[in-house]
């Protein structure tokens, strides 16, 4: 098969304590996949070795053929949990930072994003709530036309009326052919964009199947079975 | 994309640092004032406020610079540094090149701050007959002292020390983002740099005494180049006390030369395949 995303046999650990113990899996161009399970199951840590943030692991990933470089860079567009834009920013130097850098950026695609956002352009970063900024770096992820999409949490401290918002906007404007790997443990809010899900566990992956299958096999939601899988 | 990364590292770290440039030049101007007003409370004042604010300028670069290598790098910034579709080598060489760009420049002002506090203290000292006249006597004495080898020889060294200062530093700030220290946090970053700098010392101290070429200075002729050891001139010293010639071991330029080149290189391997974002 032909994937766009091979992770394979990766492991990794912090300071002695394994994240990852041996996964693999695949995601094939133009595809919405979920990574959900429960934290510290190292969701965060697949998505930061895809962007290239970390180095030190075990076993062989490769994003449209090549290991994580400047050319996978080039077509991942990485939305990571935290705020990662300069204090001293306005949004539009950030628009001007993302045109000049990345050939796929629409730069009048985030204008329109940004006024429909209610964001202003000569706005600080500094000057900003952490929802505004998170909104910004959003449209700025999902304004490049990307090859494959790493969203980290991207409903995290986000309250559940702009959940849905936020899943259009995702949904509006990224690429038929493009990926996306989205990471969250609020299944329930996210479950009807995906088109397959990888579960993580604590010792590997507990299932990666497409939704469909899921829902055939056991009847359930996906939200059903990760319920039932992480009950306490 | 080189360019570009300097331009945001410039806009990025630019912000603080010209202000303090300001404050210098204002206190320069403010302290030439007060010197030629001959008061001499205000001049005594002016003269501290002049010699401090150099100073200030150059710690506040080195805060400025290396606080924003470890934040664009390692902090959340580094989550969008590191992902930008460019080698770690341009990211590295961009920050290099800014840092060195400042500390140069805050050396500039800082030795044109103290010259020009100097300048007032030869005013003042001018135009009191009552002070003990010395700026002749120093005049020629520095005339000899600062022969063009040796002028040569002070930039060379200014600058492949601060090119080799801020490999150095860069390099430890980077050691300490890898996975063993993580825990350290900043202080790893501190305790590498103190390791190396005590090997430093002990190299270039070792290649100073006996590598056998040397810049010597000779109180008739000024200084010229020799094949004298610095050991050897020292032994001379203290065997015949009344020989004036002093020589310095150029072999301590070893050290930071060799930082200046293989840190770069060693702490961008580092980046590319050792450092882990936290």
């Amino acid at each position: 098969m032909n994937f766009l995303v091979n992770f394979d046999h990766v492991s990794q650990a912090y300071s002695q304590r394994p994240v990852l113990r041996d996964i693999s899996f695949g995601i094939e161009p133009g595809r919405i996949v979920g990574l959900v399970g429960p934290n510290g199951c190292g969701k965060t840590t697949i998505i930061k070795i895809l962007a290239g943030l970390i180095h030190c692991y075990e076993g062989n990933v490769r994003i449209d053929n090549q290991p994580p470089g400047p050319h996978t860079k080039s077509i991942i567009s990485y939305l990571p949990e935290k705020t990662y834009l300069s204090d001293w920013m306005k949004a539009d130097d950030a628009l001007n930072l993302f045109s000049e850098f990345y050939m796929d950026f629409d730069r009048n695609k985030a204008t329109e994003m940004l006024g429909r956002f209610g964001l202003d352009p000569k706005m600080r970063v500094k000057a900003m709530s952490k929802g505004m900024q998170e909104k910004l770096q959003l449209l700025l992820v999902m304004s490049r036309r990307a090859k494959l999409y790493l969203l980290d949490e991207p409903l995290g401290g986000v309250d559940p009326a702009s959940r849905s918002m936020i899943l259009d906007i995702i949904l509006q404007n990224y690429t038929e052919e493009a990926s996306l790997l989205l990471s969250t443990h609020l299944i329930y809010d996210v479950e009807r964009i995906f088109d397959s899900v990888i579960m993580l566990g604590y010792d590997g992956i507990i299932l990666n199947d497409t939704v469909d299958n899921i829902r055939q096999n056991s009847g359930k939601s996906v939200d059903d079975v990760f319920r039932e899988v992480f009950r306490c | 994309m080189l360019g570009k990364l300097v331009k945001y590292e410039i806009r990025a770290s630019g912000r603080l640092i010209p202000l303090v440039y300001l404050a210098v030049v204002l206190l320069t101007i403010a302290g030439l004032i007060a010197g030629a007003t001959k008061a001499y409370v205000y001049f005594a004042i002016a003269f501290g406020l002049l010699f401090l604010a150099g100073a200030v300028a150059m710690i506040v670069t080195y805060i400025v610079v290396f606080f924003r290598f470890n934040k664009g790098m390692y902090a959340n910034e580094g989550y969008l540094a590191m992902t930008l579709p460019v080698k770690a080598g341009t990211l590295y060489l961009s920050k290099y090149i800014v840092a060195f760009g400042w500390l140069l420049f805050s050396f500039i002002i800082t030795a044109v701050t103290w010259g020009a506090s100097f300048f007032m203290l030869f005013q003042v000292e001018r135009a009191n007959p009552d002070f003990v006249h010395v700026e002749a006597e120093l005049a020629q004495y520095m005339g000899r002292l600062f022969s063009s080898e040796y002028i040569v020889m002070m930039i060379l060294s200014c600058l492949v020390g601060y090119l080799s200062f801020v490999a150095e530093v860069f390099f430890c700030i980077t050691l300490s983002n890898m996975k063993p220290f993580h825990g350290l946090g900043i202080g790893g970053a501190v305790i590498a740099y103190l390791v190396l700098g005590v090997i430093t010392q002990i190299l270039s101290g070792v290649f100073a005494m006996f590598i056998p070429i040397s810049l010597t200075f000779n109180p008739d002729v000024g200084w010229y180049m020799s094949t004298t050891t610095m050991f050897d001139s020292l032994r001379t010293i203290i065997n015949s006390p009344q020989s004036m010639e002093v020589s310095v071991g150029l072999g301590t330029f070893i050290m930071p030369v060799l930082y200046a080149i293989l840190l770069p290189i060693i702490t961008v391997r580092l980046m590319e395949r050792k450092v882990n974002l936290k």
